[in-house]
């Protein structure tokens, strides 16, 4: 029975999609809640019985499975409207306002939010990958107790705190030390030192993935520790580690956001200052597709680089 | 160094009471060797007995406990000696190679000559070819240790310890990691060298090509020398009863 509806191809499905959707929209709630919630339950039922095996399907062709995909969410807004009375013009009013947009001045300082979140992310970014680079390699060359002690207290702690309680703590208490520093100094350390902790194990784990023996060979050469390091131990770590470490790099650009705590006007900020100056939160849907200007580019490249990863 | 005595010079190689702990196990307990000059050293043993962490020593690789180790007449257990200085004067060859998989053949050769003696980048890579050639190897140069067979890996293993013009040279089972047909083109590699004048210790348990190659044979058994003489000597009339079980064991 499945197997023909799938080899009949889409139309059956287009046929259930129309009709589940004329249900919903047209059809009049005066039989009753009982007999309404089944029909919509039914509609969704049929609908998932020739959506899923689609979508399972290996051989079927892509666009078939985005446009079911699409329907879907069709009927899931078409009930949203049908049960709660959903305003669609006030949704689009509040959320989807080109006119709040355009005023002048609101594109212009979510833009310079975005620069400001990137230049977060990328100061962090560069710092974090020296301080982690520089503990891993400590760790891993002088072995010594003591700072090997230091290095991993440093790290579970920066680990086990969440980001936005440590930017708070150190926003509001610093300055009582004499140490004055501007929000976006105290977001760029707080991000590089929690960062920085993570990438510490993440290195960590890359130079120890790499054989005692290669690093013995190095050093029976008469290679020092550090030239050791530097031309045998971390050529060989990076393809390792780079996944991991990209992984982190795209956390580090969403983290960038609870900068905004310690009023570092980056797209969050912003969003919300203009949410609440044009009392609408078109500015919060912007700020999201901002974020995902940059992230999607970064999340492409970073599962082409896992696909290559090497096999040990 | 004094020269009082030049018609015996100092050994190459000289291990005086090497003693080592690992974490509280005595693994050498006190062996002495003298290697000299041009001389070709095995040390053979069952496994456990100390001869590979003995070997490791000789350049230390790892630190004896107590005892010192003299290279050409100098205290290299000094700790003021530049072990990396003593290192690029004492190849060594692995059981496993350990060849950088990162670098071709030519790069895991030049390595060395470019980073610890500090040539020209361009002469270092002549040096390494020409080594790679003493090893037959100069069709493979560009090639990354995954493309090599492991005999030939591990003659590019030789040719990293050759380029660096050693005084002597480790080699740590370097036979045993190998394909039988193999075996050979390695040991080979070791002959000629031996008929060059080239000073090795080497723990193998080829003793066809001990005969042909050593001078000495040193039996090790659990951290102790048990039994030490003329090659020959020592293969056909052991005297101590763990060299005579240990030879039976071989054939």
């Amino acid at each position: 029975m499945m197997r023909v509806l799938i080899k009949a191809g889409p139309i059956p499905l287009v046929l259930i999609f129309f009709a589940s959707l004329g249900y919903l929209l047209a059809a009049p709630a005066t039989i009753g809640v009982a007999f309404d919630i089944a029909a919509t339950g039914a509609v969704f039922a049929i609908f998932l019985f020739l959506f899923i095996p689609l979508q399972m399907d290996k051989g079927a062709p892509l666009w078939m499975k985005t446009i079911s995909a699409l329907a879907l969410l069709v009927l899931v807004a078409a009930a949203f409207f049908r049960w709660a009375d959903a305003d669609w013009g006030r949704i689009g009013y509040l959320f989807f306002n080109v006119e709040v947009m355009s005023r002048p001045g609101a594109m212009v300082r979510m833009l310079s939010g975005l620069w400001i979140a990137v230049q977060v992310f990328l100061f962090s970014l560069v710092l974090a990958t020296l301080l982690g680079m520089f503990m891993a390699i400590v760790r891993s060359i002088l072995n010594d107790a003591l700072l090997n002690f230091f290095i991993d207290t440093y790290v579970d702690v920066f680990r086990a705190v969440p980001p936005i309680v440590m930017l708070l703590v150190t926003y509001s208490a610093l300055p009582y030390s004499g140490i004055v520093l501007s929000p976006f100094a105290t977001g760029v350390v707080v991000l590089t030192l929690i960062e920085g902790a993570y990438l510490t194990e993440v290195f960590r784990a890359g130079i120890e993935a790499i054989h005692r023996n290669q690093v013995i060979s190095a050093r029976s050469i008469g290679l020092t520790a550090w030239q050791a390091m530097r031309l045998v131990v971390l050529p060989q770590s990076v393809r390792i580690v780079l996944p991991d470490y990209s992984n982190r790099l795209i956390g580090l650009m969403k983290r960038t956001a609870e900068t905004s705590v310690i009023a570092i006007a980056e797209i969050l900020k912003v969003a919300q200052d203009l949410q609440s100056q044009y009392v609408n939160a078109t500015p919060l849907i912007v700020g999201a597709l901002l974020y995902m200007v940059v992230l999607f580019p970064m999340t492409r490249i970073v599962s082409r680089l896992e696909k290559k990863r090497p096999r040990t | 160094m004094s020269d009082a005595s030049d018609e015996t010079p100092a050994p190459m190689i000289e291990a005086r009471g090497i003693q080592k702990y690992f974490s509280g196990v005595h693994i050498l307990r006190g062996i002495d060797i003298s290697v000299a000059s041009g001389e070709v050293a095995a040390l053979m043993g069952r496994s456990g007995s100390g001869k590979s962490t003995f070997l490791r020593c000789l350049n230390r690789i790892e630190e004896p406990t107590y005892g010192d180790v003299l290279i050409d007449g100098t205290i290299i257990t000094d700790l003021r000696t530049d072990v990396n200085r003593i290192r690029a004067d004492i190849g060594m060859v692995f059981q496993d190679y350990n060849l950088f998989p990162h670098m071709t053949a030519l790069e895991n050769v030049a390595l060395g000559l470019i980073h610890v003696r500090k040539l020209p980048r361009s002469e270092a890579q002549d040096a390494a070819a020409a080594a790679l050639e003493r090893v037959d190897l100069a069709d493979h140069l560009a090639k990354y240790p995954q493309q090599l067979s492991g005999g030939q890996q591990q003659r590019v293993a030789i040719a990293r310890s050759l380029a660096m013009r050693p005084k002597a040279i480790l080699f740590d089972e370097p036979t045993s990691a190998l394909d039988p047909e193999m075996v050979h083109e390695v040991l080979d590699v070791i002959r000629t060298l031996a008929a060059e004048g080239m000073t090795m210790v080497v723990i193998s348990h080829e003793i066809g090509f001990l005969r042909k190659v050593a001078d000495q044979l040193i039996m090790f058994d659990a951290g102790l020398v048990v039994e030490r003489g003329p090659t020959a000597r020592v293969l056909d009339e052991p005297e101590h009863e763990r060299t005579r079980a240990f030879m039976k064991v071989l054939r």
